[in-house]
């Protein structure tokens, strides 16, 4: 049981501005991710959760307890790192009880508790091997069945899944999802992939250049995203961005760039006062066909992914990406029609990045 | 260069890391070698550099044999996860160095390294602190580097792993355009398939030191020879049935619990399996069709098992018995778990396998 709250923290290294006024709120058994480019600020949030760090300003509370000067031993905290630290001299058995032989805890207790985390985990069978004949996802699972052990108020995951090869990734990110949710337990996850950050939180928080952009539902984040920034992060390919005037003939509202024309005339009150704007794109949301109305377009470059293509296009000096079904038939330097939905496109303020539509 | 791998063999003590592998490399091909951690994908790699000694079999440069030519000799250059500078040079100086080294004339190494730069989107980054870049960058000055000494092999070890999923998308493409412009021989040792998917002209599937399949991306994914490069390939991977045969109205069927395919249009290939013979089938998730209501002949009933949401498409996982299958749909048309659905499953697609052997029947040989 433990809801976290964090006001208003900042944190500088020398001159870096690390966190600029962190704030939120973490709800009891939520699954809350900490999402970012490299050097957001993510690690160093979750450091001072843990009080491993300690912030220049600012509050860190713990079920409305405040934890600032309180000792990282006595936050009653678990941290999981994306490197793993196994003792390579200690069965898998012992690796997982080590924090409560550390506690004081009789043999029996610790027997009872190790094979409960291990049946969660499904790693009875590594119990008596030794860490150096694991693979990289058995690795994983010990190092999280000794950091789930102690059943700890607040566990705080900082990339666990990084090291792991592609498959396991995906196979563990439901794995402790679930888990999360059969232990009940307040959970602060960092990572920089958008695609665990959508699909395994409850709620997620983008951090960017040590500043909250947004926090919300992943669905919010996704379709309602507060800024370019955000747009761009979430999605993969990302999101593509055009420079577009806006033009007024008569009643209708025109977004114009290079052989595109996209009718907003329903965001014209929005719209009013600006001469251009960035339009975002999804990759997704762009019609491509041999023949049709759209703008004429040479494909630039393409990228097969199996499953779907990625292609490349130039409008004036921007790029303009577009997702289609596997088209392993398209080549670089094909014509081809574009076209593009208005009723799916996001607008952008050029000068502060925020969205407008 | 050439390369020819024939019956290349390794092992460490009892394990043979590398069994019996012949793979051959056209000149400025990018070959990837995919497969998971442990399956003889790096030992490989180590073998055409020279570091490894095969047991047995041999590595051929341009159709001469290089077993015996010592590691240095061999002209491979080579980039791994750890990016490998000078963290005292800037950039310039870094790609600079190998041509220095050989006493290139200052005006000729200006040249190459604003070219090479240039192909790899480094012209901003050659004068700026070294120190002020990020991974990507780093990384692309190995590449760089390691071009400008003129290798006639270029070996890549998971040159991507260590960046974020956003600049790994972005430097996978710049690698592309970087072969493409210099047309280098290039190996590129990968666990990720979509790398190996996008990036390789040939992938070279590894599973415990045998090779699966060699052949280009579109073949690999669309007919797979076996099912564990069925599962191996895709994100999320081939959905795998194992079910078994019986008829209906005269049409072939497949069939687990009461799931069922009518698969009579692949009678060529299922040819003498008979009444309740053991068959698997490999269906991709973006194959499968959902709705909510029973709108063609075909449909199949099945109940919401569990939903993960990947913000554009979302993963279905739907149960029909023990059966589950996963469908990849777009996230407007999403479901709520216990919810009932229909589902379609595009015939043509499929791929069939032996319950025995796991070969694809649709692939010959």
């Amino acid at each position: 049981m433990a809801h976290i709250e964090i006001r208003s923290i900042k944190k500088a290294f020398g001159k870096v501005q690390a966190l600029d006024r962190i704030g939120f709120s973490v709800r009891d058994k939520e699954f809350f991710c900490l999402v970012g480019p490299t050097n957001a600020g993510k690690t160093t949030t979750l450091r001072i959760i843990a009080g491993l760090e300690k912030q220049d300003e600012g509050d860190v509370l713990f079920d409305d307890v405040l934890m600032n000067d309180v000792h990282p031993n006595e936050r009653d905290v678990a941290m999981l790192f994306q490197n793993l630290a196994l003792y390579p001299n200690k069965t898998g058995f012992e690796n997982i009880a080590t924090p409560l032989r550390i506690k004081g805890f009789t043999d029996k207790e610790v027997h009872k508790r190790v094979h409960e985390v291990a049946e969660i985990l499904h790693i009875s069978h590594l119990l008596e091997r030794m860490p150096g004949t694991y693979s990289g996802g058995e690795r994983q699972r010990v190092a999280l069945g000794r950091t789930i052990i102690r059943r700890p108020k607040v566990y705080l995951f900082d990339e666990p899944l990084s090291n792991l090869d592609a498959i396991l990734r995906v196979e563990m990110r439901s794995e402790l999802k679930r888990l999360q949710r059969d232990l009940g337990q307040t959970m602060v996850y960092v990572t920089h992939d958008q695609v665990e950050a959508i699909s395994m939180s409850d709620r997620i928080a983008v951090l960017h250049k040590g500043k909250i952009q947004q926090i919300g539902l992943p669905g919010e984040i996704f379709n309602k995203p507060n800024n370019m920034f955000t747009a761009g992060f979430f999605g993969s390919p990302p999101m593509s961005f055009l420079k577009c005037s806006v033009e007024k003939t008569g009643d209708q509202t025109l977004l114009t760039a290079n052989k595109i024309n996209l009718d907003v005339t329903s965001f014209s009150k929005q719209l009013s006062g600006y001469r251009s704007v960035r339009v975002g794109i999804r990759p997704q949301h762009i019609k491509v066909e041999k023949d049709g109305t759209g703008g004429e377009f040479k494909v630039v470059a393409i990228e097969h992914l199996g499953s779907k293509s990625v292609l490349t296009f130039e409008a004036g000096k921007d790029i303009l990406l577009a997702v289609v079904p596997a088209a392993w038939g398209i080549k670089s330097n094909d014509s081809v029609r574009v076209s593009i939905d208005p009723s799916k496109i996001y607008i952008f303020d050029e000068e502060t990045n925020r969205v407008i539509v | 260069m050439k390369l020819v791998l024939k019956e290349l063999t390794k092992q460490f003590g009892d394990l043979v890391a590398v069994d019996n592998l012949n793979l051959d490399i056209e000149d400025g091909e990018i070959v990837s070698l995919l497969g998971p951690s442990g399956c003889g994908k790096t030992t490989t790699l180590n073998m055409i550099s020279g570091f490894e000694r095969p047991n047995h079999g041999k590595v051929y440069f341009n159709g001469k044999c290089a077993n015996d030519i010592p590691p240095r000799e061999r002209n491979v250059g080579m980039v791994f996860q750890e990016y490998a500078i000078f963290t005292t040079m800037n950039a310039y100086k870094n790609i600079a160095f190998g041509l220095r080294v050989r006493k290139v004339q200052k005006k000729q190494i200006e040249r190459e390294v604003l070219e090479i730069a240039e192909s790899l989107n480094l012209r901003d980054a050659l004068y700026r602190n070294i120190n002020k870049l990020n991974l990507s960058e780093l990384q692309r000055i190995a590449l760089a580097r390691t071009l400008s000494t003129k290798p006639s092999l270029m070996l890549l070890d998971e040159p991507l792993s260590n960046l974020d999923a956003a600049l790994r998308e972005r430097t996978r493409v710049e690698l592309k355009h970087f072969h493409d412009r210099w047309g280098i021989t290039m190996i590129y040792v990968t666990h990720d398939q979509i790398e190996a998917i996008s990036l390789a002209n040939r992938i070279a599937v590894m599973k415990e030191g045998k090779l699966q399949q060699y052949d280009n991306a579109q073949t690999i994914y669309r007919e797979p020879a076996n099912v564990f490069i069925a599962q191996f390939i895709g994100s999320p991977p081939s959905n795998i049935i194992r079910g078994e045969i019986m008829r209906r109205n005269g049409n072939t069927i497949f069939h687990r619990g009461n799931m069922s395919i009518d698969i009579s249009n692949f009678k060529a290939l299922t040819g003498e399996r008979v009444r309740d013979s053991k068959l698997v089938i490999g269906i991709r998730p973006e194959h499968i069709a959902v709705s909510k209501t029973k709108n063609t002949k075909t449909a199949q009933a099945a109940e919401v098992y569990a939903v993960e949401p990947l913000g554009i498409e979302t993963i279905l996982d739907l149960r029909i018995d023990d059966t589950i299958i996963r469908a990849l749909i777009e996230t407007e048309y999403s479901a709520k778990v216990g919810e009932r659905m229909y589902f379609d499953v595009a015939v043509d697609e499929m791929n069939i396998f032996d319950a025995e052997t796991e070969r694809n029947l649709r692939v010959k040989g």
